[in-house]
């Protein structure tokens, strides 16, 4: 859907469950955005245009009572699964269930 | 008496040192090509992308696409939110990669440079250009009807921003829907 001065995406629903970690990665790669939850695609939006950072916010979980962790940016689009194999990497053994989903899924 | 013949002390420049300044202090210092500048009383290097350490003097393992511009893998403390502190202010990251591309930083383990897809920088705004990647690792522990992650906000969370990524969700009895909603403006 769509909505005055702005493009709006109303992706698709899942069900979640409380205090079980989940990895979101958003990935822009051309035109095409994705985002995919655990591995699995959930929008893709096209036609998506540059972003700009205006005055250096990037800022993460607003109105959130959870856990956030494990941020990173990267330079290029990269898939899930290469996202999680570069976590993985860094020892962060947090992600090791998710390996577990990507090798699932793919 | 004749007073002693006072003896010329030379002061040196920035990088300089030796009784004659003849001392070049960056000399040598940094191996594998690396850069080397003196700041605040102390050469530094800057390494070329396949090099890391103080003195360039590791091969970086890492290829230069898929590793993280930076990376935030948040204290015991800071990676809860108990949304009394709305969020984390990722801003000091783009702060520290401008003023030091091509950088290893080993507190973190990421590298800081900036590539040709981000197109465009200034002291108070960046402009990513036709791909990158964001990634977080995010844990409900309470459902409230306000309650929103907020992936990317480049603003500020008031206002209007060029790209916000909001999960928000609707409880029923027995399960929660989530709902993705990518905005550009």
């Amino acid at each position: 859907m769509s909505s005055y001065g702005s493009l709006v995406v109303k992706t698709a629903q899942f069900v979640i469950s409380l205090n079980t970690p989940y990895l979101l990665t958003v990935g822009k790669n051309g035109n095409t955005m994705r985002i995919f939850v655990n591995g699995n695609p959930f929008a893709t939006v096209s036609n998506a245009p540059s972003i700009d950072i205006t005055n250096n916010k990037m800022f993460l979980g607003y109105n959130f009572i959870g856990i956030l962790d494990e941020v990173a940016l990267y330079s290029s689009f990269l898939t899930p699964v290469k996202i999680t194999n570069q976590m993985n990497s860094l020892s962060l053994r947090i992600l090791f269930p998710f390996s577990f989903f990507l090798f699932f899924f793919f | 008496m004749l007073a002693e013949p006072e003896t010329p002390i030379c002061s040196c420049t920035v990088g300089y040192g030796g009784v004659n300044c003849q001392i070049d202090l960056c000399e040598n210092v940094c191996q594998n090509d690396g850069i080397c500048q003196y700041n605040s009383g102390t050469p530094s290097c800057t390494c070329s992308i396949k090099f890391r350490g103080n003195l360039c003097e590791y091969n970086n393992p890492f290829t230069l696409d898929d590793f993280p511009i930076a990376h935030y893998s948040f204290s015991s403390k800071d990676k809860l939110l108990d949304q009394t502190g709305n969020g984390h202010d990722l801003a000091p990251f783009l702060t520290e990669s401008m003023d030091y591309p091509l950088n290893y930083d080993q507190d973190n383990q990421a590298l800081t440079f900036f590539t040709t897809d981000i197109v465009g920088t200034s002291s108070s705004s960046i402009t990513l250009g036709n791909s990158f990647s964001i990634s977080v690792v995010f844990s409900i522990s309470k459902f409230s009807s306000i309650t929103t992650l907020v992936l990317f906000s480049p603003t500020d969370v008031f206002g209007a921003t060029p790209l916000t990524i909001t999960v928000s969700y609707i409880s029923f009895y027995s399960f929660t829907l989530f709902y993705f909603f990518l905005k550009i403006f």
